[in-house]
């Protein structure tokens, strides 16, 4: 007697009494009541707060407002900044750190003669708690003892130690280059794997097909390594729009919303300032935007399992 | 079309002071202009490296590699103007088959225009017949296919010389008898000189002009695939070409009159002086026949007198019309390849001679060749088994 028919007499009165079509989606019912309870209503509940103007201090008495809040959004000046920061951060955090990532992983692949060793101690900015590598950050571009202000006067590119961290004007850009810090490690992993992924043949033969070294690059390595980049920068994206522990550790966002991302805002919004319905509704944004992020990243995810 | 020569070529892996690998060890290799030369020799011997050091993807580490007289050393793999099929066919996996084939010709220094490039591609797609696949990544072409799309990227720029390495081994049987008479086919239609690795003695002998034996980096001999299978320098290539594998037995040699006396443990037969080239120099001798040497009856009857004896057969494998029969004899154990109809089964009992003419002999110190096996011109009678059968 097989262990199918063991089990199906033990439990086959209850069981089979289910109609097929039914009974195929059993298995998954314990995946799905986690994936409604810790990912679905929580979605929901975020769309349902951001139609309700809601003070943190008493979330029972909601006042239902209909699209205020997201007109709120669309107004208030203070949300362009911080908005418009978010699109600064993400896009000039991501490119830069695949730029670096992509010349650190190169270097590590044709370079480095112990790789495994030079990726693990590459790899440190990434794996650091957030925290520490934020401290570490806002130590080094905090106002008297700072090193990078040091550095600046050293190299005679200012004549004083200036305010960054407080400054209005420059507070967005010391945790854009601590992002870059922490992501272009992954990025350099990412490109490292996907050149070591590269067969040695096909350069050779690209080498006896007459390609120069930059062809041999232009038209073997980087379409090879496309849908890896692809996916690299798509991480880049969803990463850094996501990040909260750069921003707050260095800057809580300030001076005013100077250097707020939408992570950050929405933190601020909720737990400063209390106002849930608002929060829920740019939570809602920044969730739309990462849904099209993780769209993209799952198309190209597909893409690249079957290429080859 | 290109004079390929090979002067004292030399690769150590590693650091030659310390535990450095010899993997070609001072290689003289002369391949006239349209030649087609095959590198044999087991795994490791040095085949590759040998051709990765023609095509410009190793440096030597001593001695120099010619074209036409030009030492090459100095030139880079990509302008040596040299084309290499690789044992995994290498296909370019993110290019359809019709940039597989042209990217070879995209070159800067190419004065091709986009059109030429493409009736080009075409007429090699067509010589190839795969101009169906086109438009198909290598990821779906079958391995034949692949092979094909390898071979075309190979010969659509007419390069000065061809490197193949072992560009059958990832087919299957079938198809590598199919695509071996190819290859041969093109490499005369185009006459480009070629150099083909192989560690498949048969494949060697089909398909090559000269054949260069290596083993342990060093070569053996370079010559013909009769000059290789009939006069082998030494017992490594004599036990390598041929198949089944040659009979060898312990013997000595002495003169009796005009001809030499060889004595084994179980037989004795003479060989006329007038069939050895060679002065022997030692008594102690290796006695080697080959299987489609031996044939049935008693040598006298046939008028030749070399060693007979009597076998036992043990196992038969039938072979097509002919069988490999592996017996017992006085010898030892035996090979045999017996053509016709045979209607053997263990157990029979046989009467098998082979003609002295067939008779190998090298030296049992120095493994040198003392004596070849001459073929019919030379020969006292008519070889029962005629010419070159491999
Ligand atoms: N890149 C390399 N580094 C170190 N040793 C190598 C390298 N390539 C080949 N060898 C060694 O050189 C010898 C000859 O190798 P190869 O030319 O590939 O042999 P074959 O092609 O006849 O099988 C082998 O012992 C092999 O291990
Ligand atoms: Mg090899």
């Amino acid at each position: 007697m097989s262990y199918a028919d063991q089990t199906r007499s033990a439990y086959g009165n209850v069981i089979d009494r289910i109609p097929e079509s039914i009974r195929v989606y059993l298995p998954i019912v314990p995946v799905m009541v986690l994936v409604g309870v810790f990912i679905l209503y929580p979605i929901a509940q975020a769309v349902y707060s951001s139609f309700f103007s809601k003070s943190l201090l008493s979330p029972d008495e909601g006042e239902f407002v209909g699209l205020a809040n997201y007109q709120e959004i669309w107004t208030n000046p203070d949300l362009h900044q911080v908005l418009w920061n978010t699109f600064v951060w993400v896009s000039v955090g991501s490119i830069a750190a695949i730029g670096f990532g992509f010349v650190l992983g190169w270097l590590l692949y044709e370079k480095f003669p112990y790789t495994s060793v030079a990726s693990a101690i590459v790899l440190i900015p990434w794996v650091l708690p957030r925290v520490v590598g934020a401290s570490i950050w806002q130590f080094m571009f905090g106002g008297d003892q700072g090193i990078i202000n040091e550095l600046l006067v050293q190299l005679g590119i200012v004549d004083d130690y200036i305010v960054m961290l407080g400054s209005g004007e420059l507070s967005l850009w010391p945790p854009i280059i601590g992002m870059i810090w922490r992501l272009a490690p992954l990025f350099a992993l990412l490109t490292l794997t996907s050149l070591q992924g590269i067969d040695e043949h096909l350069y050779e033969a690209a080498r006896m097909d007459g390609a120069t070294p930059w062809e041999r690059f232009r038209y073997i390595t980087l379409p090879m390594m496309r849908y890896n980049l692809a996916i690299g920068f798509l991480l880049m994206l969803i990463y850094n729009i996501r990040n909260f522990s750069m921003v707050w550790v260095m800057t809580e966002g300030g001076p005013g919303v100077s250097s707020s991302t939408l992570p950050v805002m929405i933190y601020r919004t909720a737990f400063v300032d209390f106002n849930v319905g608002l929060a829920s509704a740019l939570s809602v944004l920044l969730f739309v935007v990462l849904l099209v992020f993780s769209y993209y990243y799952i198309k190209v995810y597909d893409k690249l399992q079957g290429e080859f | 079309m290109t004079h390929l020569e090979l002067d004292g070529v030399t690769k150590v892996f590693g650091d030659p002071e310390k535990d450095g690998v010899v993997a070609v060890d001072d290689l003289h290799i002369d391949v006239p202009d349209g030649d087609f030369l095959v590198l044999l020799g087991p795994s490791g011997c040095g085949k590759t490296t040998t051709l990765r050091m023609i095509g410009g993807l190793e440096e030597p580490t001593a001695g120099e590699v010619q074209f036409d007289g030009t030492v090459v050393n100095d030139v880079k793999a990509r302008n040596r103007d040299v084309a290499m099929v690789f044992q995994d066919f290498a296909l370019y996996p993110h290019m359809t088959v019709r940039e597989n084939l042209g990217f070879g010709l995209k070159r800067e220094n190419n004065d091709m225009t986009d059109g030429e490039i493409e009736d080009r591609v075409t007429e090699v797609a067509e010589m190839l017949e795969i101009e169906e696949l086109l438009n198909n990544k290598p990821g779906q072409l079958s391995g034949g296919q692949q092979q094909r799309v390898a071979l075309g990227r190979a010969i659509i720029r007419e390069p000065r010389l061809f490197l193949f390495d072992e560009p059958l081994a990832n087919l299957d049987a079938q198809l590598r008898k199919t695509m071996r008479t190819e290859i041969d086919e093109l490499q005369s239609d185009v006459g480009i000189t070629s150099a083909y690795v192989t560690h498949n003695q048969e494949e060697a002998m089909t398909i090559a002009d000269k054949i260069a034996i290596l083993n342990h980096g060093q070569l053996q001999q370079l010559g013909t695939p009769d000059a290789v299978f009939n006069e082998p320098a030494n017992l490594f290539v004599a036990q390598f070409v041929g198949s089944p594998n040659m009979n060898l037995f312990d013997g000595t040699v002495g003169e009796r009159g005009d001809a030499y006396r060889v004595e084994m443990d179980a037989a004795s037969f003479d060989i006329p002086k007038r069939l050895v080239d060679t002065e022997f120099a030692t008594t102690d001798v290796l006695v080697g026949f080959r299987p489609q040497d031996i044939f049935q009856g008693r040598g006298k009857k046939r008028g030749a007198s070399g060693p007979s004896f009597d076998a036992e057969v043990r196992v038969i494998e039938p072979v097509g019309t002919e069988a490999v029969v592996h017996g017992d004899s006085n010898f030892g154990d035996i090979t045999a390849k017996i053509g016709g109809f045979h209607g053997l089964t263990a157990g029979d009992e046989l009467s098998l001679a082979i003609a002295p003419e067939h008779v190998y002999l090298f030296d049992a110190r120095t493994e040198a060749l003392l004596k070849g096996r001459l073929i019919a011109e030379r020969a006292d009678t008519q070889p029962p088994a005629d010419g070159v059968e491999v």
